[in-house]
């Protein structure tokens, strides 16, 4: 018992001795992409599509109205919407498809009440995979569309 | 590549319960399994009391030294009876100046998505941690489960973010989300062990300590 006990006083003067380590690991609040300050940080958002499709599911569309919803509560804010394709086709074939899913994506902003002027839309084709792979590789986490809305 | 960090009560009857590090996890049942957060990431603050949210026992505090912080706290422990006690929750309130005896998020468990990883996340989520050094306390920290795809992983600041379905807020989940969140620094040895195989388009299964409270002290 009187073991427990020193143990347990060893214990809480540990824990008093911590008090030098003030400001030690100050990890941010659990943020939207970056900054400690959430309300200043960035917030994206990914959105996928089938193979050589520019449709969106259900579930991407309600993505794509919740980016819209959150871009209304942020005052001068832009949207940066980039498409991408995975490698299946020609870089040709690719840059046109992600521009078309960027164009697709920028729509249903507009939609959801984003105007038009504050979303820029941009192509990446079948560069900057998300996940790398060779040539000719049907890799659906690359078929997507970011929204970045900047504050 | 899975990381828990975690003791086992064995251990801790065996006197040999400081070490926690890189252990597979799944090994011992779930009942037998204690967690702690290390004492080394405590910190102590002083900061102003920015509002309260009795519905979640939560509140959040405003550093002096790095303005404006948003700190959310959860299962707030206060001790009572004491001089060197702090105050009762009930006694705080928005304004007040307080010194803060608190925990910052701690990476639990990082690991490839699976049913055995979501398994031991709800299992460690139902025990939640305790505080190192102090034998036989109870768990006073909740554990949060956030899993996803990874889409960055950034080595040089311990940290990875990921596509979470519920939007980055565990405590109000919203579906569908599709939303990009920047995950908490990874603080653990084993966790940066883990972080270190992470790679975009991976889907993992995280488990954190909550930011957490122990004391407060009302200055004025």
């Amino acid at each position: 018992m009187f073991r427990k006990l020193i143990v347990l006083a060893m214990a809480a003067a540990a824990l008093g001795a911590c008090e030098s380590q003030s400001g030690a690991l100050m990890t941010g609040p659990l943020s939207k992409t970056g900054a400690q300050n959430p309300d200043q940080a960035p917030v994206s958002y990914m959105v996928f599509f089938a193979l050589g499709s520019i449709k969106l599911s259900d579930q991407d569309q309600n993505t794509v109205a919740q980016a819209a919803q959150v871009f209304k509560t942020k005052p001068n804010a832009t949207i940066a919407v980039t498409g991408y394709a995975d490698t299946v086709g020609s870089p040709s074939l690719n840059m046109a498809l992600s521009q078309q899913r960027a164009n697709v994506v920028k729509g249903l902003l507009v939609n959801n009440g984003v105007p038009a002027g504050s979303i820029t839309t941009a192509a990446s084709g079948d560069t900057g995979l998300l996940v790398d792979t060779a040539p000719q590789t049907n890799q659906p986490k690359n078929r997507r569309v970011t929204i970045v809305i900047n504050q | 590549m899975l990381q828990a960090n975690r003791r086992s009560a064995l251990k801790l009857l065996g006197g040999a319960a400081l070490t926690a590090g890189a252990v597979p996890a799944f090994v011992t049942p779930a009942a037998a399994q204690e967690y702690y957060v290390a004492s080394k990431y405590q910190n102590f603050k002083r900061g102003t009391i920015d509002s309260m949210n009795p519905e979640s026992r939560t509140f959040t505090v405003v550093w002096t030294d790095l303005g404006r912080f948003k700190l959310k706290v959860s299962d707030l422990v206060v001790k009572t009876g004491g001089a060197s006690d702090g105050n009762s929750y009930e006694q705080l309130k928005p304004g007040q100046i307080v010194d803060v005896q608190w925990y910052d998020y701690v990476d639990f468990l990082i690991a490839p998505a699976s049913p055995a990883a979501m398994q031991q996340a709800a299992s460690m989520k139902q025990i939640g941690a305790r505080i190192e050094g102090v034998p036989g306390s109870k768990p006073v920290m909740r554990l949060w489960e956030m899993d996803g795809m990874v889409t960055k992983v950034d080595p040089a600041n311990s940290q990875f973010y990921i596509i979470y379905k519920s939007g980055g807020e565990p405590d109000r989940p919203a579906p569908n989300a599709g939303e990009v969140i920047q995950l908490p620094r990874v603080v653990s040895d084993a966790g940066k062990a883990a972080l270190a195989t992470l790679k975009p388009g991976d889907d993992v299964v995280t488990v954190w300590s909550q930011q957490t409270a122990l004391n407060v002290k009302i200055i004025r």
